[in-house]
């Protein structure tokens, strides 16, 4: 509750800090269902032109589309903004105030770095994907798997972004870890299937982002099953361990160099 | 003109400091490319097809090679620059400085990029050649060339002329974006443009944005021939005027605003 509270404190902050610069918030708006509305575009133009992606309708690639962008909008709204936050509370010596709070440090950066931008995506999404739900065949057990594997998707970004943010306290500048995420993720704009097996094995495997589209699109399309599920979430949650203990060393190398 | 690559050098040093976000995109390179020859493969083989809307698959990703061979030659961020300088206050001291404010930028810009050029250049013809990119003939290349100087020029200009509206919305993110998305996507950069209807290339033909990626790829490509390559080379030149007397036009008129506010 209190958690809440101060999670609602902080976006108001937020909200307050872009309405300073109004027109360039609505424009940043707006150049974000801009840049997400082209990907569907392309499909139309791809699927109007070739046979398309081997094994996905178009309404099912739309699906799919929808899908990361629903879930990259997610995480641009609630945390890619950390490792920004981190870095520039190490330099400026601020993160101190966070130690002394009585609050999780790791849940009060993440609060702060809220980004009423990430709704545009997350609202572009979310049109999508019900345009989709609308004209595919899809299993109704597994609509319970997507909603699942959506989370696990956000947990997984999460993930990523608290090591980059670890990272932060060791080397400072961290801007290029993140450029390479984005670049990383491009290969999750595809169905893992139009890969090669190694590249599918590194996207399922060592570095789980298939989750981001893939995973979900094929449960609620293709259906699930028990020893799925597990292997689909088992990375991820190695992966979340994972993340959790690194923010605790970089936290701890913190309170030792800056006293 | 000595002082002219003054700047070039200062940004030179500029991009020095920022050595690490170019071995980030470096990297991003042989992945992005991956991506595009796993897609275009499977898109062939699915459709059946040896050619679709004109490229073949050895040409569709040798396209995607070039979409980022340009897209690092023509680079441009001024718009941040101008950006940054209008927020903090400290464009006085870009005017107290003898030289035209877009002959500063350009010059200064000059030097990022042929930093870029040297990081980046070599490593994406390398990682090319892997996937199978042709050097063109002598001609092609030479109209390439061209091009490519046309086309940094068209891409430095809307770059600078979005930069220039910052003189009245201060911040810019927002539409430094929809001009790199919109660039992206226009210029052929995600898609080759016979992929759109026959009326919209029509309609692309006549406005700029073509001729920032798509063309200096087709040129290089070898799809058009000489004469019609000389006449899209004309256009481009056209539009470089164009946007020049844009710029300056909009320079005056930020300059009486920057004047008048008196900040």
């Amino acid at each position: 509750m209190r958690y809440l509270k101060l999670w609602m404190q902080y976006v108001a902050i937020q909200l307050a800090k872009d309405m300073a610069y109004k027109t360039n918030f609505f424009i940043k708006v707006l150049s974000l269902i801009i840049a997400d509305v082209i990907g569907p575009i392309i499909t139309i133009l791809l699927y109007a032109n070739t046979a398309g992606i081997p094994g996905w309708t178009f309404e099912e690639f739309i699906l799919f589309q929808g899908t990361f962008i629903l879930v990259f909008g997610l995480g641009h709204l609630l945390f890619f903004g950390v490792p920004f936050e981190v870095v520039h509370m190490v330099r400026e010596g601020e993160f101190n105030k966070i130690l002394i709070a009585p609050i999780n440090p790791l849940m009060n950066v993440s609060f702060r770095s809220f980004d009423l931008e990430g709704f545009a995506e997350v609202i572009t999404g979310m049109v999508l994907i019900m345009w989709a739900l609308f004209r595919v065949d899809f299993v109704l057990m597994g609509m319970i798997a997507y909603v699942i594997l959506i989370v696990a998707a956000v947990l997984f970004m999460y993930s990523v972004f608290v090591i980059i943010s670890s990272i932060s306290f060791i080397v400072v500048k961290t801007y290029a870890l993140i450029d390479l995420f984005f670049k990383t993720s491009d290969i999750a704009r595809y169905p893992a299937s139009i890969y090669g097996s190694a590249l599918r094995f590194f996207v399922s495997f060592l570095f789980p982002i298939a989750i981001a589209a893939y995973y979900p699109s094929m449960s609620l399309l293709r259906g699930v099953s028990w020893p799925w599920m597990i292997q689909v979430l088992a990375p991820v949650t190695a992966f979340f361990i994972f993340a959790l203990i690194i923010w605790e060393v970089g936290m701890k190398r913190y309170t030792a160099s800056g006293g | 003109m000595r002082e002219n690559f003054a700047l070039t050098e200062a940004g030179f040093k500029v991009g020095l400091i920022y050595r690490l976000h170019y071995f980030a995109s470096l990297l991003s390179v042989p992945v992005s490319l991956l991506i595009y020859f796993y897609l275009w493969k499977a898109i062939f083989a699915y459709s059946n097809a040896t050619v679709i809307k004109g490229f073949t698959l050895d040409e569709m990703v040798s396209y995607y090679v070039l979409v980022m061979l340009v897209g690092f030659i023509t680079y441009s961020e001024c718009d941040k620059w101008i950006e940054e300088s209008v927020v903090r206050g400290d464009t006085i001291m870009a005017l107290l400085k003898p030289y035209r404010f877009i002959v500063w930028h350009y010059f200064f810009e000059l030097g990022l990029t042929g930093l870029g050029l040297i990081i980046e250049i070599l490593p994406v013809f390398v990682v090319g050649f892997f996937f199978g990119l042709k050097i063109a003939s002598i001609p092609y290349l030479i109209l390439f060339v061209i091009s490519l100087a046309l086309a940094s020029a068209l891409y430095f200009l809307v770059t600078f002329i979005v930069g220039l509206t910052s003189f009245w919305l201060f911040k810019i993110g927002g539409l430094r974006r929809v001009k790199r998305s919109m660039l992206a996507f226009l210029g052929g950069s995600m898609l080759p443009l016979t992929f759109f209807p026959e009326t919209v290339q029509n309609i692309f033909l006549v406005l700029p944005f073509q001729y920032m990626r798509y063309i200096p790829i087709l040129i290089y490509l070898e799809k058009y021939s000489i004469p019609y390559s000389i006449t899209l080379l004309g256009i481009a030149a056209t539009w470089v005027i164009l946007l020049y007397v844009l710029a300056r036009l909009m320079w005056n008129a930020a300059f009486k605003k920057f004047a008048g506010a008196g900040t």
